[in-house]
């Protein structure tokens, strides 16, 4: 099942052009109609089942090869073949018994390895066990690592207005980080390939300012459920589906304290519609408890829940680049009222990968471009903010901030499993509030590897 | 039974000639399906109605033919559609249908199975749903797509209850194969891999369910061909063969892109989640987090500890200023010394720092550039605890180039600005004195800066100006000995009024020329005393904000106009520049740029900018005797803003051209000598300018008691632009106007000098009463308090007459000025009752002197009793009679023996059925060494 995270990124789909193509099928029924004139021409079987290999037609490749193997039944080339053949189908237990068969023959050293590559490979797609994932280290620049507020002056009701100190100013900072995710997926052996999925996700980061570094953050999130596909589009629409409770636990730390521990459900829904765009659309909700630290007394403040709606759809665009769109509503409620927030998200990315063009590397090249907006509304005034710029008749505002965040990141493929990621990133947050009003530019580069 | 059928004409006329092309002739009695492609003996094939015949490789296959191999037997059919089926040993298989149309691809393939192994690999009609068809006994099996392998044992009926099924299908590929039992259940495998069972006839169909290992492998091992038999093959493949062949090349050997394919056949959903999408949702509330340590920040509501202390700290740049070894001229000149870190010393990086939650504990620090080196400047700094933003401190805690100080500081409210008067303790500099300020610069892109004001409505902020550290004068701008002692001033806030048009200080002549400048008013007017001992003193400020041309930043430039006098001598002239002090960044306004109180704060000086907003430094201000030497000194004005201006602030605003009367003594000085003064009285022409803030005046007087004397024509206001700031209009009952840049006020005809130094040249400057509305001589209220449709104030100032070699100044005179009735009543009486104002000169003694008016004049004869009583302790009266201007009288007065005077008066205001509600005008009074001249108000 999860054979795709085997994948080199550059196995990408290999669509014929469709002069070749139907070149191909002109070819096919002409070689088979002289197949059934002679059927024990070999030159016309071999030649039939090649093309037909090529376009994907794996059952009629695979009736030729097998009737080879009426003709001759001690051939570890055609055994390794047929073995391919059903490897490509996703027929393992069948390519396993002709890869053992051809084995058994004593092939040569060149058909001895490839079976054993392949039935490496198999073993690891019929195990009912499956880890994949990623990691992704580095060092990132922000240019408003604590992301301070526009005004380097606080307005507060009391006692008097005070211009912030370096620490809760824009404050630039490089950081090393760490990141990785994985999947745990055991195979339920059910038809459409239902599993139990525990998911595992981790970031820590530490930052070189030290006016910053109250801001290191080390999160784990783990999540637990069972999917539930349905390939045939037996639950809605006719097309393939998968539906995946979970629950929730969080572990974030922050400046090296606590900062919160949280759990909760979520559930995930994948459908295809039309013919190829996938959506999306998660709903999780989280109860999360702070803990105060002498930076930040006042986390418990955030205590509450989150509920999270998203919805994301994947559109091919062309056969080498999608175009992805997502809405998420998140709704913060918090002890408190000023915390809560109502928040609205839009975002796009456009991904595109091709061949190094410069030809020094064989390893292809990925370029997304990302652009979001986000609306959050808050639910009460923030006492933060004398806003009416009268310290003796002061008045609070509710907070109103927008966030545009766009960026670039390009991935230079160097192994099948190894790339360098490089990452531009602009922040434009703005509200009414001036204290949570800030730019931030990041770069970010390091390696990434999949597992 | 299977029966045979054509679909279409063309799909039969295919099969038949797909029938022709592979057996000739013969074959045309029974439909070929297709083809025998791998023979392994004994196999045989009986044709409908014929019998058995031993098969052979390349023979035709027909509808309804039965096949049947034996315990060695195995064949392969590839039927015209491009399906196989491999017939294992022991096997039987009747073909009961085939059609199909190989245009579309469509048609109908049915089979039955008996007992055997059979694989099934789909071809061109299989990709239809039910279009192809097993039955075996014991279930039917249909196909869509793919590769089944079917094994069908009714030996099993014998062993039933031992784990023997009768029919087993295990799915191998493609989209599903759905078996259903004689029962009627159906279960369909869609995963490759899968199997169902049937035990027996009737039973139902097992769920799908993986196939036990080695079952595929049993299966195959039936089909794949047996040792030493060649499927009826002449030539035999070998491995070199299938080397040869190259599909290694498209398939073996491709392994990406048979991983590709093998996942293109999974349903693959699930992914190592996104680390970002986690981060980016923990990070939603870090911006939250990361503020939460700000000092105050914190409702003491909050049930959470306070924060543990730590240090806040504040930067600033500034300038500071010392008397630099002149203390014991500080209060008379001021920090008159500009040189560079002696007097003057612009730094950066001052610090104020205080703990956290604690302010009051606050200490700033600075490092001066000073010319004997760095030196360091440190005191207390806090908020306000005297009084609002006031401290005193010291000498405890302090520490400067003059050694420990004590002094005062003010910080403002929102800590973007603060100022300090430091007094050394050391006896051997006491004298000495020196001020620091500090701010953070309003940003340049602060709504204050970037923008026109919301609703595009003007916008009134007000300062207080703070005393001089050195001069100590309660009275901005001047001197303590040139007014700024006389106790009691009436001092106006600084008016800084941002146009509804333009952002504050947009204009600069060259980039910006057509923004709307900001204009600035402050006045004073001091008097103290009554008769020749009275000490008196007005001081005009006018100014605008625009962009500095030569830092890109905004600041403030304006003129000072003033005339003092002091226990009735003669009048002193004070003239200077008036410019924003820049900090050490070149900035010159300080505060949020926001909110109702956008600048916190600034410092005025004697400093100047040009007509180009290019600063003019090293400036002073200069005091001007009448007929005397002049001298130098500098002011230092801290202006810190004030509450919030409400809305309701700005009063009515009225584009309009008021016209009334003028009063005064002018005292002329002609070649470098005193002449004698006069009475000027005239007509007073005042308009306002509600959309450009401006005001502008021009003012025609006469020798009042010499027809054939002095004539002067005074300008005030006109067309200067932005850096040139010659009027500033508040509202109607506040605004001033300094001397028109471009347009000469004249003596006798003769042209005043203009002058680019605001300390030459023709300096005048008019004030409204309303800017300073505090006047002792005269009743609460002013010169009439129930007047509406006036205006009065005072003018001062100086006309150069170089082609004359003279100067005449004016003290402080007066004006009045409003709406004149168009109509008056036809008939009755009305009686105006008021005040009257003027300038005396009493045996050489100047001042100003107040008394009652009242005015009882008969409409319908157009003749007035008119009085003004207890003016400087006299009263004078007489017959006013109307001129030819319907809403005009004049007349002369008598008073006192020796007295005489004449008095000019116009009627004001338009309410229907009631005109001429208002009157005012100029009055003069002549005696021995005795004159006056000035203005009289009142309403009925």
């Amino acid at each position: 099942m999860l054979l795709v995270m085997l994948l080199p990124i550059v196995a990408a789909a290999q669509s014929l052009p469709t002069a070749d193509k139907q070149r191909l099928e002109a070819q096919q029924r002409s070689l088979f109609q002289q197949m059934l004139r002679n059927p024990a021409n070999l030159d016309v079987a071999f030649a039939y089942a090649d093309v037909s290999t090529q376009l994907g037609d794996y059952e009629e490749a695979v009736s030729t090869l097998e009737r080879m193997l009426l003709f001759n039944p001690n051939l570890p080339r055609v055994q390794l073949e047929l073995g391919v053949l059903y490897f490509r189908m996703g027929s393992f237990e069948l390519a396993r018994d002709y890869f053992a068969k051809a084995l058994a023959a004593h092939p040569p050293p060149a058909v001895r390895d490839k079976v054993a590559e392949y039935l490496s490979l198999i073993d690891k797609a019929q195990s009912r066990s499956h880890f994949t994932g990623y990691f992704f280290g580095g060092g990132q620049y922000q240019s408003n690592a604590n992301v301070a507020g526009s005004s380097a002056i606080l307005t507060p009701v009391f006692p008097f207005p005070v211009l912030l100190n370096s620490q809760f100013t824009k404050q630039a900072s490089g950081s090393l980080f760490a990141s990785g995710s994985g999947l745990y997926s055991y195979d339920l052996e059910t038809q459409s390939h239902d599993t139990i999925d525990v998911t595992g996700v981790g970031y820590m980061s530490h930052y070189f300012n030290s006016a910053v570094s109250r801001l290191d953050l080390a999160l784990l999130e783990l999540t637990g459920g069972p999917r539930f596909n349905f390939p045939d589009g037996s639950f809605v629409a006719g097309r393939p589906s998968s539906l995946k409770p979970y629950v929730i636990f969080d572990e974030v730390g922050l400046g090296w304290d606590q900062y919160f521990a949280g759990y909760g459900g979520g559930l995930e829904y994948d459908q295809f519609v039309w013919n190829d765009v996938a959506l999306k659309s998660t709903f999780e909700f989280r109860q999360k408890t702070y803990a105060n630290a002498p930076t930040r007394p006042l986390s418990t403040g955030l205590n509450g829940s989150d509920k999270l709606f998203t919805l994301a759809a994947i559109k091919p665009v062309t056969a080498n680049s999608a175009l992805n769109l997502e809405f998420d509503y998140l709704n913060q409620s918090t002890q408190l009222a000023f915390f809560s927030n109502n928040t609205y998200i839009v975002s796009g990315a456009y991904d595109i990968h091709y061949p190094d063009p410069t030809g020094y590397t064989h390893g292809s090249w990925e370029s997304t471009f990302y652009v979001g907006r986000a609306w959050s509304i808050y639910g009460a005034p923030d006492p933060c903010c004398n806003t009416s710029g009268n310290p003796l008749m002061p008045s609070l505002s509710t907070q109103l901030t927008q966030r545009w965040r766009f960026g670039i990141t390009q991935t230079w493929q160097v192994t099948a499993n190894a790339a360098v990621v490089l990452q531009l990133e602009r922040d434009i947050i703005s509200s009414n509030l001036p204290l949570y009003a800030y730019n931030n530019t990041s770069v970010l580069i390091g390696p990434q590897i999949r597992f | 039974m299977a029966s045979f059928r054509c679909l279409r004409l063309a799909a039969c006329v295919a099969s038949v000639l797909l029938g022709l092309a592979a057996a000739g002739p013969t074959a045309l009695a029974q439909q070929r399906v297709g083809v025998n492609s791998a023979v392994n003996p004994e196999s045989t094939g009986a044709p409908p109605g014929a019998a058995p015949r031993r098969l052979v490789i390349g023979q035709d296959v027909v509808y309804n033919e039965r096949i049947a191999t034996q315990a060695e037997g195995q064949t392969q059919i590839l039927f015209v559609d491009a399906s196989t089926m491999t017939v294992g040993p022991n096997s039987n298989m009747v073909i009961d249908q085939f059609v199909y149309d190989p245009n579309t691809g469509t048609g109908k393939f049915a089979a039955s199975l008996t007992k055997g192994v059979f694989r099934f690999v789909g071809g061109a009609l299989s990709k239809h749903d039910n279009a192809v068809t097993v039955r075996t006994p014991t279930a039917t099996i249909g196909i869509r797509g793919g590769v089944m392998l079917v094994n069908l044992q009714p030996a099993c009926r014998a062993v039933e209850g031992a784990g023997c099924n009768e029919l087993q299908v295990i799915f191998a590929y493609g989209e599903g194969v759905t078996v259903t039992g004689l029962n009627g259940v159906s279960q369909t495998i869609t995963r490759p891999g899968f199997q169902v069972t049937v035990a027996t006839p009737g039973a139902a169909p097992s769920p799908p369910a993986p196939a036990p290992r080695g079952a595929a492998t049993a299966i195959l091992s039936q089909l794949n061909g047996r040792p030493g038999s060649n499927g009826g093959a002449q030539t035999v493949p070998s491995d070199k063969t299938v080397e040869n062949s190259g599909i290694a090349n498209v398939n073996s050997n491709n392994v990406a892109n048979a991983v590709q394919a093998a996942n293109q056949n999974q349903a693959v959903q699930g992914r190592a989640p996104s680390v970002t999408n986690a981060v980016q949702q923990t990070q939603a509330n870090l911006q939250l987090t990361a503020n939460q340590g700000l000092p105050a920040s914190a409702p003491s509501s909050l049930p959470t500890p306070p924060p543990p202390p730590s240090s806040v700290v504040i930067s600033y740049a500034g300038m500071a200023k010392s008397t630099a070894g002149n203390g014991a001229n500080a209060t008379t000149q001021g920090f008159l010394d500009q040189t560079a870190g002696v007097g003057r010393i612009p730094y950066t990086g001052g610090t104020l720092t205080f703990p956290s939650g604690d302010p009051a504990a606050g200490v700033f620090k600075a490092t001066l550039a000073t010319a004997q080196g760095p030196a360091t400047v440190q005191f207390p700094l806090a908020p306000g605890s005297v009084a609002p933003g006031f401290v005193n401190f010291g000498p405890a805690g302090t520490a400067s180039s003059f050694g420990p100080v004590t002094g005062t500081s003010y910080m403002s409210p929102d800590s973007t600005f603060f100022y300090a008067n430091l007094t050394p303790v050391a006896p051997a500099v006491a004298n000495e004195r020196a001020f620091i300020f500090g701010g953070q610069a309003v940003p340049a892109n602060s709504p204050l800066l970037t923008s026109a004001p919301p609703g595009a409505q003007p916008q009134l902020y007000t300062f207080a100006v703070q005393q001089d550290a050195a001069l100590r004068s309660p009275v901005p701008f001047v001197t303590q000995s040139t007014g700024g002692n006389i106790p009691n001033p009436s001092t106006s806030p600084l008016y800084v009024l941002a146009p509804g048009q333009s952002a504050f200080g947009a204009f600069n002549p060259g980039t910006n020329p057509e923004a709307t400048p900001t204009r600035t008013l402050q006045a004073s007017l001091a008097i103290n005393g009554s008769g020749p001992a009275q000490s008196s003193a007005l001081v005009v400020q006018t100014g605008s904000f625009f962009t500095s041309s030569d830092t890109g930043t905004v600041a403030g430039n304006g003129v000072v106009r003033g005339s003092f006098v002091g226990n009735g001598a003669a009048p002193v002239q004070i003239s200077s520049g008036a410019a924003t002090v820049p900090d050490g960044n070149g900035n010159n306004i300080f505060g949020t740029g926001t909110g109702s109180l956008p600048i916190s704060g600034l410092v005025l000086d004697q400093n100047q900018y040009n007509a180009s907003v290019k600063f003019v430094p090293n400036q002073v201000a200069v005091q001007q005797p009448l007929g005397g030497a002049s001298s130098s000194y500098a002011f230092n004005q801290p202006a810190t803003a004030t509450a919030p201006t409400p809305s309701t602030a700005l009063g009515s605003r009225t584009t309009q051209t008021l016209t009334g009367a003028l009063g005064g003594i002018m005292y002329p000085v002609v070649g470098g000598k005193r002449a004698a003064p006069y009475a000027a009285a005239g007509i007073a022409s005042v308009s306002t300018n509600a959309a450009s803030n401006q005001a502008t005046a021009t003012f025609r007087g006469t020798d009042a008691f010499n027809p054939s004397g002095t004539t002067l024509t005074v300008q005030f206001g006109g067309s200067g632009n932005g850096a040139q700031p010659s009027s500033t209009f508040v509202d109607d009952a506040r605004f001033a106007a300094v001397e028109n840049p471009v347009t000469s006020s004249q003596v006798n005809g003769h042209n005043a000098a203009l002058s680019s130094n605001p300390t030459r040249g023709t300096r005048v400057a008019l004030v409204s009463s309303g800017t300073v509305p505090d006047n002792s001589l005269l009743p609460a209220g002013g010169l009439c308090s129930r007047c509406q449709f006036l205006q009065w104030g005072y003018w001062t100032g100086t006309l150069d007459i170089p082609s004359a070699s003279r100067q005449d100044t004016a003290h402080i005179n007066t004006w009045v000025a409003g709406i004149p009735s168009v109509t008056l009543p036809a008939a009755g009486k009305g009686t105006f009752t008021g005040s009257a104002l003027g300038s005396v000169v009493n045996g050489g003694k100047s001042y100003l002197a107040a008394g009652s008016f009242t005015n009882t004049y008969d409409f319908a004869a157009r003749r007035g009793a008119f009085a003004i009583n207890n003016f400087d302790t006299r009263s004078f009266s007489g017959i006013v009679r109307g001129t030819g201007v319907v809403n005009a009288y004049v007349g002369s007065l008598t008073g006192p023996a020796g007295f005489t005077g004449r008095a000019a008066g116009t009627f004001f205001g338009n309410i229907p059925g009631f005109p001429a509600s208002e009157t005012g005008g100029s009055f003069a009074l002549k005696g021995p060494a005795y004159l006056a001249s000035g203005i009289f108000a009142g309403a009925r």
